[in-house]
């Protein structure tokens, strides 16, 4: 049973090779929301982050936040890609005002 | 020794406290106020057999959280669960950050110890339940093994002070902390966990020292995609109303994610000392040894080997745990001197609508000590 347990580990280890992503080069909000989805997952299911109702100007604090929580392997440098898909999608347009374009590219 | 630490812990409060002060931005308070409920259904093999030792059938989870920063330094939480316990404080804490690599926590809270306590909500991992390790009341004969060997959320009254920095796309945290810390009486033979959660103990120390601890963990960025994190943790004091029985425990974990795939491990060990005066002969199955002295310490531990891969709207989760007792235990245990219980557990969440998850597993217990049990969950989960 202990060697059926491992083959399955390492089966879905295995699988999860083909999950790589594209790397993040132009800045778009798909790319900063690929980022999103890496970072966030670590912690929370990507849906408690997507649906969670912050408001567009919270943002940038709460991802903050996040960053110092131990282990989030978010450095400084990710902070404002981070902020850019989640205040895109922010519920309310709010969000694409403060980022300044209405297609969020 | 404890009551120098609880001093310095004292004067670096005191510390962020001034620089905290000085430096407030004096900005409007945030607010964010968030929850997640999850109803899970137990069923087991031997229901007969196994429904006095265990919490079969339907439990619920509801967690409500409401944060609120107050300025660039200073955030508070406050986090009600309901749960088998009825209506509980999760969270209640004074966040004073002087800087990334200072930050003061005071109140009730959960102490930085191991991994999974971070993902310890029902909407932020994928199974319906917990390691063995960290499990508090749903495997199977919990009773039987005063459930693991830290439940989670281990939640207590306290201070900690913890920090992050980075070195380029590396990041270390520490967190050093003193809490109230785990209860016991002289003659139970192990940690009595309801009294940390009783209102006839008024959620205060049963002893007047408090247990320290500490964790150092360290993540490197690997790539875009690929983090691997690496921590150990330690926490010891005393248990008992006399402050005479001592407890150390440790772990480690470590995780590797590739894009959202995980594979996540841990382990952790106490060694617990039992009190061996009066009458132990009455008190405990096991006799002394060839030398006539009763053993003064028990060991348990606990290890989970996880790998998680999402698929579409599926987060398919294979895991492996165990739980392990060495040590006397009281004559009405149903345990031997040696026990130990592996589990093998496949399980599936399955997003439904909105932030709405279906979660299914299928477990199988290999006791050492009673027949082996197969036990499903299902159940629902989602964060608001």
């Amino acid at each position: 049973m202990s060697e059926l347990a491992c083959c399955a580990l390492l089966v879905l280890v295995a699988c999860a090779g083909n999950a790589t992503p594209a790397t993040y080069t132009d800045g778009s909000v798909q790319d900063a929301c690929r980022l999103v989805s890496h970072r966030c997952s670590r912690c929370h299911t990507l849906d408690r982050v997507l649906q969670a109702r912050v408001d567009a100007p919270q943002w940038p604090d709460y991802i903050h936040r996040m960053r110092l929580m131990p282990g989030s392997g978010i450095p400084p440098s990710e902070e404002e890609i981070l902020v850019r898909c989640l205040v895109y999608r922010s519920p309310t347009e709010t969000g694409l005002v403060l980022l300044g374009r209405e297609d969020g590219r | 020794m404890i009551k120098v630490i609880v001093a310095a812990l004292c004067a670096t409060i005191l510390t962020s406290l001034v620089v905290a002060t000085a430096t407030a931005d004096g900005t409007t308070p945030q607010r964010n106020f968030a929850g997640s409920v999850q109803l899970d259904y137990l069923a087991v093999s031997h229901r007969a057999e196994t429904v006095d030792q265990g919490l079969a059938g339907a439990t619920l989870e509801l967690s409500l959280k409401l944060a609120m920063d107050l300025g660039d330094h200073v955030s508070s939480n406050v986090k009600v669960c309901f749960a088998c316990h009825g209506f509980e404080l999760g969270m209640a804490f004074f966040d004073l950050r002087a800087s990334d690599e200072l930050n003061v926590r005071v109140g009730r809270f959960t102490p930085a110890f191991g991994s999974f306590p971070l993902r310890h909500d029902p909407a932020n991992h994928q199974t319906s339940d917990k390691p063995l390790a960290y499990d508090m009341g749903r495997m199977v004969r919990f009773r039987d093994w005063n459930e693991g060997v830290l439940p989670a959320p281990w939640v207590d009254n306290g201070l900690e002070i913890n920090g992050t920095h980075f070195f380029g796309d590396a990041q270390v945290d520490y967190a050093a902390y003193a809490m109230s810390g785990p209860k016991g009486s002289e003659s139970g033979g192990d940690f009595d966990f309801k009294q940390s959660r009783s209102p006839e103990r008024y959620y205060a120390d049963n002893n007047d020292e408090p247990v320290v601890g500490g964790r150092l963990s360290f993540t490197a960025n690997l790539g875009r995609a690929t983090i691997l994190s690496a921590g150990a943790s330690g926490m010891v004091g005393h248990y008992d109303p006399a402050a005479r029985l001592g407890f150390v425990i440790g772990g480690a974990d470590a995780t590797l994610q590739i894009g959202r795939a995980f594979l996540r491990t841990e382990y952790l060990a106490r060694w617990t000392e039992i009190s061996v005066t009066g009458d132990p002969a009455s008190r405990f199955k096991y006799g002394p040894d060839l030398a006539g002295d009763y053993a003064r310490y028990t060991f348990k531990d606990g290890f989970d080997v996880e790998a998680e891969v999402p698929i579409g709207r599926f987060q398919l989760i294979a895991r492996w745990d165990g739980l392990r007792r060495q040590g006397n235990v009281l004559a009405n245990s149903a345990l031997r001197s040696r026990s130990a219980v592996l589990r093998y557990t496949a399980a599936t969440s399955v997003r439904l609508v909105s932030s709405l998850r279906l979660k299914a597993s299928l477990e199988r217990y290999d006791f050492s000590d009673f027949g082996d049990e197969i036990a499903a969950h299902i159940g629902l989960a989602g964060p608001f």
